[in-house]
């Protein structure tokens, strides 16, 4: 106890700058439904609507850029599939608008009764920027309802 | 990630500064003190200052702890300063560098320009409409017009709907044009190339 324990700072600030990414996990149940109505338990999204239904699930920039960004869905549907799109663009302004896109779906003839997910890669480092993603589940089957479980988002850090 | 393991560390030694100031009740009587218990007095009044130095330290954030001497100093930027404007250059740069170098699959490109007119026909923008596109290698670019400044904002986040296939892409105002959109998209099963990937 008579060492000093600000002398432990450094080792401190060591232990937390060992990690070189920034991974969160989001429920799915932040997701929001962009049309009609939603259904969240357990932490998921699920669309509990006969027909597609658009949601769009908010992402916090806290750091560089998206390394990795994974959905875990459940799709319950024989004939249409989970499709996602993660967006990264500046903030509007007199120059105009610009953003990346990149798409992930799983198949329309693909069932996921246990979760599966979709993966994103590399983002471009926009600074001030911002993340959107936006996801359509299946509507309801006599299967059960499509679900967006979970996303994990890893920025660099 | 960082701030919570400061957060941790701070609250374990906030934790151990209390339960040490927490042993002396303020009504019990106070015996003449031991040397020793002097010596634990000097230790809590240690501790005390200590404690709030932490305190300060979790919420200026670790920076401040790396460098003490920087604490007036204004917050580092957080990310490289890298203007947006530059990288939409260099991003346009290198699509429009691809685009011209070639076709080596004329029949996806005729394809893919043919499933892009058709998706606009069936599902167009609100306010747009298709003026050209054009595929070549694994890249398609397509130009948006718009009526107006206001339709182009309404839709601008949704322009990437006017790719018929899953992709990775890019979408800028036009420079030349302010009632313009460029989508560049990749073909499917290719990432569009980044200019930090080269």
């Amino acid at each position: 106890m008579r060492t000093s324990l600000l002398a432990l700072l450094p080792l401190v600030a060591l232990a937390a700058d060992a990690h070189a990414q920034d991974r969160k996990h989001y429920p799915g149940n932040m997701c929001r439904v962009a049309s009609t109505s939603y259904f969240d338990n357990d932490g998921r999204v699920a669309n509990t609507a006969a027909t597609s239904q658009k949601f769009e699930c908010p992402i916090i920039r806290d750091n560089v850029n998206i390394q990795r960004t994974w959905v875990y869905y459940k799709d319950l549907s024989a004939t249409d599939g989970v499709k996602c799109r993660l967006k990264t663009g500046k903030i509007d302004d007199a120059s105009g608008t610009a953003y990346w896109f990149e798409d992930a779906a799983s198949g329309n003839a693909d069932v996921n009764s246990t979760p599966a997910y979709l993966t994103f890669v590399d983002q471009p480092n926009i600074p001030d920027g911002y993340y959107s993603l936006r996801c359509y589940l299946p509507g309801v089957t006599s299967a059960g309802q499509s679900a967006i479980v979970k996303y994990l988002v890893a920025e660099v850090e | 990630m960082a701030r919570r393991s400061w957060a941790a560390a701070a609250a374990v030694l906030v934790g151990a500064g209390t339960i040490a100031v927490a042993s002396r009740s303020p009504d019990a009587p106070m015996p003449s003190p031991p040397p020793a218990a002097a010596n634990d007095a000097t230790d809590v009044g240690q501790l005390r200052r200590e404690v709030a130095l932490l305190r300060g330290a979790v919420a200026r954030g670790p920076a401040v702890a790396h460098a003490p001497a920087a604490v007036d100093a204004p917050p580092p930027p957080d990310e490289a300063p890298v203007a947006p404007e530059a990288l939409i250059a260099d991003q346009t740069m290198l699509v429009e560098d691809r685009l011209a170098a070639g076709d080596p699959d004329p029949s996806w490109s005729s394809d893919a320009t043919r499933l892009i007119h058709d998706r606009f026909a069936q599902a167009g923008l609100t306010g747009a409409r298709l003026d050209a596109a054009a595929c070549r290698g694994t890249l398609c670019k397509i130009q948006l017009r718009f009526e107006s400044a206001e339709a182009l904002a309404a839709v601008a986040g949704d322009a990437a709907d006017s790719v018929p296939w899953t992709a990775s892409g890019f979408v800028r105002s036009d420079p030349d044009d302010p009632l313009r959109l460029v989508v560049y998209a990749s073909r499917e099963g290719t990432r569009l190339p980044h200019p930090d990937q080269l």
